[in-house]
C-alpha cells in the first residue's frame, strides 16, 4: 500500500501543526491540512484523502455539518472520518457513529495514541518511525 | 181581694141584719117588753162585731125603725116633741154604746194585731238563736279540728313541764295516745342531748314568756327520731303566775334532708369548681371579689386568699381596667343574664407577676336577695392563640411562596391552591379548587402521576422530580415538583401537598452554566492539545535528528501555556468580579498618570505591530481602583493594536462628559447628582483605525467569549474574557463601558468615571 493521504481540518493551527507532526513525522502518513470547514470541504472533494481527522468546534461550519455534507456527497461519502472532539462522552460517541464517523478521539491526546487509534479505526498498518528505546 | 171586700162589707150586712132582726123580735114581742132594749142590744152587737161604723149605720137603721113602725102614736112626717125627745135619748144611747162597743172591738183587735206580731219577733228570734248556736258549733269544731289535725304539732306543758295537752297530729307523729302521754314529762320523750337543751331552757322560758326555734330530737314510741322545731309561748293568770305552754313544733326531718342533699350538692359544686381549668371569678356589686377557684389560682397565679375582697380591677390590665369596670357595671344593670365577653375585640388578664395574656371570657349574672352577684368564666387563650399566629404565619409562608403549594386529595381533587400557584398555572384558585389535577398534566404524563399517587397512599414522598405541566393557557412549564402525604389528626393520610417551582429559569441559567463551562472546557483542552500534543512527539524522540523542528514544538508548547495562563487567569479574574469577591478599592487618581502608565505599558506592542499610540492626557481627578483601570486600558489598547493594520494610529483620550453626551437610562449608574452636574465624570475614549465592528455585535462583544470572529482568540492571542473583565471593573466604578463602530473605519471604546466630588464642585 502506497503512503496513506489523511485530510487534517482543525482551525486552530497550533493543533494543526502538531497533529500534522504526529502522522507524517510519526507515522509516516502524507498530510493535507485545512483550517476551516469549508477549506476542509473543498480539499476533501479536490484532494480525495484516504481518511480525514476532523475537529468538532470550527467557527463557520463545524465539523458536524461538515460530516453531513460528506457523508451526502457521493465523492466524499466513503471517506472514513475520525473526529477529534473535546466532549467525548459516551452518548457522543453514539451519534458521532450515527452521522457516519467511523471514530472520535478526544483532545488532548498523546501523539502515539492518536496515531495508533487512528490507524487501528481505519485497519492500517502502522510503521512507527523514528523509535526511541 | 174577694176576701178583704167580704171582711169590709160584711159588718155593715151583720148591722142590717141584726137592726131587721131587733125590728122583728120588737115586732113580736112588743107586748111584753120595751121596745128600744133590742135595737140597742143590736147596735151592741154589732158595733162588738164590726166596729164603730157598722155600729152607727145599726144606730141610724134602728132608729128609722122605731121612728116608723114601732111609735104608732107619733104622726108620720111630724115630729112631736115628745117622740123627738125619745128619739133622740135613743140615738144618744144608741150612739154612745156603739162608740163604746166600736172602740172595744178597735182595741180588741189591735190587741190581736200586737200578739201576732209579738209571735213572729218571737219566731225570728228562735231562728237566729239557733243558727247563732250551730254557728258557733261549727267554729269550735274547725278549731278543734284544726287544733287537733294542723300539719304541726301542738302541746302544752304545765309548771312541771308535763304534758297537759297534745294535738292528734303529734301524737300520729309519736305514736302514742293521748292517754299515755297525758301528764308525763316532755323531756322523758327527748334523746340526752335534748334533754340538756330543754333543761336550759324550760326554766327560762317560763320567765321570759316565749321560745323560738328550738330544734328536738324527740324518741317517738317505736324508738324513731323525730327532729322538730319548737316555738312556744307562755300563758299566765291574772296574778302573773305561769300555767301553761303553747307549743307549736314542725318536723324538720325533711327539710334537715334537704339541707343535708343541699350541702352535698354545694360541696359537689365546689369541687366542680375547683376542677375547672377555667377561671372561674365572682364580684359583688361593689365589683371585690367574692369566688376565685382554683383554675383562677392557676390562670391568674394569686392564691384565693389573695384576691378575696380585692378589687376585681386587680387581674385587669391597668390601660384597661376602666373599660372592664364599666363594662361590668353596665352589664350588671342589664337585663340580660349572661353574656360572651370580647365580641369587639380580645380581653386581656394580668397575672400576678404583672404580665398579661389574651383570654375568652363569659359573663353571667345572679340575682341573690337584693345583691346581684357577677360571674365571669374566663379562659387563658394564649396557647391558642400562638397556634392560632403560629398557622397564620404559615399560611403566610404558603401565600407568599415562590413557589406553587397545592394540596389535593388521595383521589387527585385539588383542595387548596396558593398565589404562586394562580401565576405559575394561570388557574385562580376558585378555578382550581375541586378540579382534578389532571387538568395540569400533559396526557403522556398521567401515568406518572397514579403511581405518584399510589406511593403516597403508602406514606412516600417524591423529591424535586422534574416534569412538565400544562398551563390554563395551554402553554407548558418546566418544574421541579415535591409531592409528600398529608396526614389527619390520627395519621391517616387523606391527601397528598404538592411544591411546584417553576424551573424555567433555572434551566435556562444551567444551559448558560453548561455552555460555559463546555466554552471553557474548549478554551482550556486546545492549548493542552498543542503542548501535550508537542511535548509527546519530542518526548518520543521524532524531532531528536531534526533540531529546528524540536524547537518549533517546544515554541509552540511554551506559546500555548501562555495562552492557558491567560485563560486561567481571566477567568479567576471574572469569577472573582462577578463574586464580588474581588472588591475594587477606590482612591483619588490622576487621570493622566493612569493614562500614561498604561500607554507605556503598550507602546512596545504597538511598536511590533508598527501601529503609532497618541495619547492625549487631560488631569482629573477621579475614583478608581488604579491597578483596575489600567488593566482596563491596556487590555481596549490591546484590543486596539490586535485588529489595526500596520502604519495606524490608536488615540488614547480623556474628557470631561457633556451633560447633553450622557446616557438617559440609569443603567449605567449615574447618580442624580451626576445628572444635575454635567461634570460629574471623565470619559476615557481609546479609537483605532482597524476593521471595526458589526452593529450587530456592539453589545455581545462584552459577554465572554463573544468575540466577533472566534479565530480571533488564535490569531490574536485573546482568551475572549478580556471585554467581560473590562465591563465588569468598570461597573464596579459606577461607570458605563460601550464602543461605537464603523465597519472599514474602526472602533471607539468609551468608559466613564466619577470625577472627585472636590473638583467637580
Amino acid at each position: 500500500m502506497s503512503t496513506p493521504k489523511i485530510l487534517i481540518i482543525d482551525d486552530e493551527a497550533l493543533i494543526q501543526e502538531v497533529v500534522q507532526g504526529c502522522f507524517e513525522d510519526l507515522a509516516g502518513w502524507s498530510v493535507i491540512t485545512a483550517n476551516s470547514g469549508q477549506d476542509g470541504l473543498d480539499q476533501a472533494l479536490a484532494k480525495k484523502p484516504d481518511a480525514i481527522a476532523l475537529d468538532i468546534i470550527m467557527p463557520g461550519m463545524d465539523g458536524i455539518t461538515l460530516l453531513q455534507h460528506l457523508k451526502a456527497n457521493p465523492v466524499t461519502q466513503d471517506i472514513p472520518v475520525i473526529l477529534l472532539t473535546i466532549a467525548t462522552g459516551f452518548t457522543d460517541r453514539i451519534s458521532y457513529a450515527e452521522l457516519g464517523a467511523i471514530g472520535a478521539i478526544s483532545k488532548p491526546f498523546d501523539p502515539i495514541n492518536l496515531v495508533e487509534q487512528v490507524a487501528d479505526f481505519l485497519g492500517w498498518t502502522l510503521d512507527l518511525k523514528e523509535k526511541c528505546p | 181581694m174577694g176576701d178583704t171586700i167580704y171582711r169590709q162589707v160584711m159588718p155593715y150586712g151583720v148591722a142590717a141584719a141584726s137592726t131587721a132582726i131587733a125590728l122583728l123580735l120588737s115586732l113580736w114581742l112588743e107586748p111584753f117588753s120595751s121596745e128600744v132594749a133590742l135595737f140597742y142590744l143590736a147596735i151592741a152587737l154589732t158595733a162588738s162585731y164590726g166596729g164603730i161604723y157598722p155600729g152607727f149605720l145599726t144606730l141610724v137603721l134602728s132608729s128609722l125603725a122605731l121612728y116608723y113602725v114601732l111609735i104608732p102614736s107619733v104622726p108620720r112626717f111630724a115630729v112631736d116633741a115628745n117622740s123627738g125627745m125619745e128619739l133622740a135619748v135613743f140615738a144618744l144611747v144608741g150612739g154612745l154604746i156603739a162608740l163604746l162597743n166600736g172602740n172595744l172591738q178597735a182595741s180588741k183587735y189591735r190587741a190581736e194585731q200586737l200578739e201576732l206580731q209579738l209571735q213572729e219577733m218571737n219566731q225570728s228570734l228562735e231562728k237566729q238563736v239557733q243558727s247563732r248556736t250551730d254557728d258557733l258549733k261549727y267554729g269550735a269544731d274547725e278549731i278543734q279540728d284544726l287544733y287537733e289535725n294542723a300539719p304541726c304539732g301542738y302541746h302544752s306543758l304545765d309548771n312541771e313541764g308535763r304534758i297537759v295537752r297534745i294535738n292528734d297530729t303529734e301524737l300520729r307523729w309519736l305514736g302514742y295516745e293521748r292517754s299515755e302521754l297525758l301528764g308525763r314529762p316532755f323531756a322523758q320523750l327527748l334523746t340526752p342531748q335534748s334533754v340538756q337543751r330543754f333543761q336550759e331552757c324550760f326554766p327560762r322560758f317560763k320567765k321570759t314568756g316565749f321560745v323560738n326555734d328550738l330544734e328536738f330530737e324527740i324518741i317517738c314510741k317505736d324508738e324513731s327520731l323525730l327532729l322538730v322545731n319548737l316555738n312556744s309561748t307562755a300563758i299566765y293568770d291574772e296574778s302573773g303566775q305561769y300555767v301553761m305552754s303553747r307549743s307549736t313544733l314542725f318536723d324538720i326531718r325533711d327539710r334537715k334532708r334537704a339541707e343535708a342533699a343541699l350541702t352535698a350538692s354545694q360541696a359537689r359544686f365546689a369541687g366542680i369548681l375547683d376542677i375547672a381549668n377555667d377561671a372561674i371569678i365572682s364580684i359583688d356589686a361593689q365589683q371585690n371579689i367574692t369566688l376565685f377557684n382554683k383554675g383562677a389560682e392557676k390562670v391568674f397565679g394569686y392564691s384565693a386568699t389573695e384576691v378575696m375582697g380585692q378589687p376585681l380591677t386587680l387581674l385587669l390590665p391597668k390601660r384597661s381596667s376602666n373599660v372592664h369596670q364599666r363594662y361590668v357595671s353596665e352589664f350588671a344593670q342589664s337585663t340580660e343574664i349572661a353574656r360572651q365577653m370580647g365580641e369587639r375585640g380580645e380581653i386581656s388578664g394580668r397575672r400576678k407577676d404583672g404580665s398579661e395574656f389574651p383570654a375568652e371570657a363569659s359573663i353571667s349574672r345572679l340575682e341573690l336577695g337584693d345583691e346581684r352577684v357577677v360571674t365571669a368564666i374566663l379562659r387563658d387563650i394564649s396557647d391558642r392563640k400562638q397556634a392560632e399566629a403560629a398557622q397564620a404565619r404559615l399560611a403566610a409562608i404558603v401565600a407568599s411562596s415562590q413557589d406553587a403549594i397545592i394540596s389535593k386529595t388521595l383521589e387527585g381533587v385539588i383542595v387548596s391552591w396558593n398565589a404562586s400557584a394562580e401565576n405559575l398555572f394561570g388557574y385562580s384558585a376558585a378555578e382550581a379548587i375541586g378540579q382534578p389535577i389532571a387538568i395540569l398534566i400533559p396526557p403522556d404524563q398521567l401515568h406518572v402521576e397514579t403511581r405518584f399517587l399510589s406511593l403516597i397512599r403508602q406514606g412516600e414522598s417524591i423529591q424535586q422530580y422534574e416534569t412538565v405541566r400544562r398551563r390554563k393557557d395551554g402553554t407548558f412549564v418546566d418544574i421541579s415538583l415535591t409531592l409528600s402525604p398529608v396526614r389527619d389528626a390520627k395519621g391517616t393520610i387523606v391527601g397528598a401537598s404538592k411544591i411546584a417551582r417553576d424551573i424555567t429559569e433555572q434551566r435556562t441559567l444551567d444551559r448558560m452554566k453548561n455552555e460555559f463551562i463546555s466554552i471553557v472546557s474548549h478554551e482550556l483542552r486546545t492549548p493542552l492539545t498543542a503542548i501535550r500534543g508537542s511535548l509527546g512527539l519530542i518526548l518520543r524522540g521524532v524531532y531528536d535528528k531534526k533540531p529546528e523542528k524540536k524547537h518549533r514544538m517546544i515554541e509552540i508548547a511554551a506559546q500555548e501555556s501562555n495562552r492557558l495562563v491567560r485563560l486561567v487567569n481571566d477567568i479567576l479574574d471574572l469569577q472573582r468580579l462577578e463574586s464580588g469577591q474581588m472588591k475594587l478599592a477606590l482612591e483619588a487618581c490622576d487621570t493622566a498618570a493612569l493614562m500614561q502608565q498604561s500607554a507605556d505599558a503598550m507602546r512596545a506592542y504597538a511598536e511590533e505591530h508598527q501601529l503609532q499610540l497618541i495619547v492625549i492626557p487631560l488631569s482629573v481627578s477621579v475614583w478608581a481602583a488604579p491597578d483596575a483601570i489600567i488593566q482596563t486600558l491596556t487590555n481596549l489598547l490591546s484590543n486596539a493594536i490586535k485588529f489595526s493594520q500596520p502604519g495606524g494610529k490608536i488615540w488614547l483620550s480623556v474628557d470631561l462628559e457633556d451633560r447633553a453626551e450622557q446616557p438617559v437610562d440609569n443603567a449605567s449608574g449615574l447618580t442624580k447628582k451626576a445628572a444635575d452636574c454635567p461634570l460629574t465624570r471623565v470619559r476615557f475614549a481609546i479609537t483605532d483605525q482597524g476593521r471595526g465592528i458589526p452593529s450587530d455585535k456592539l453589545e455581545t462583544v462584552f459577554e465572554r467569549f463573544q468575540q466577533v470572529d472566534a479565530s480571533d482568540s488564535r490569531d490574536k492571542g485573546g482568551t475572549g474574557l478580556g471585554l467581560a473583565i473590562c465591563q465588569k471593573i468598570i461597573e464596579q466604578h459606577n461607570g458605563r463601558i460601550w464602543v461605537e463602530s464603523a465597519l472599514g473605519e474602526g472602533s471607539t471604546f468609551y468608559f466613564t468615571l466619577p470625577i472627585v466630588e472636590e473638583q467637580a464642585g
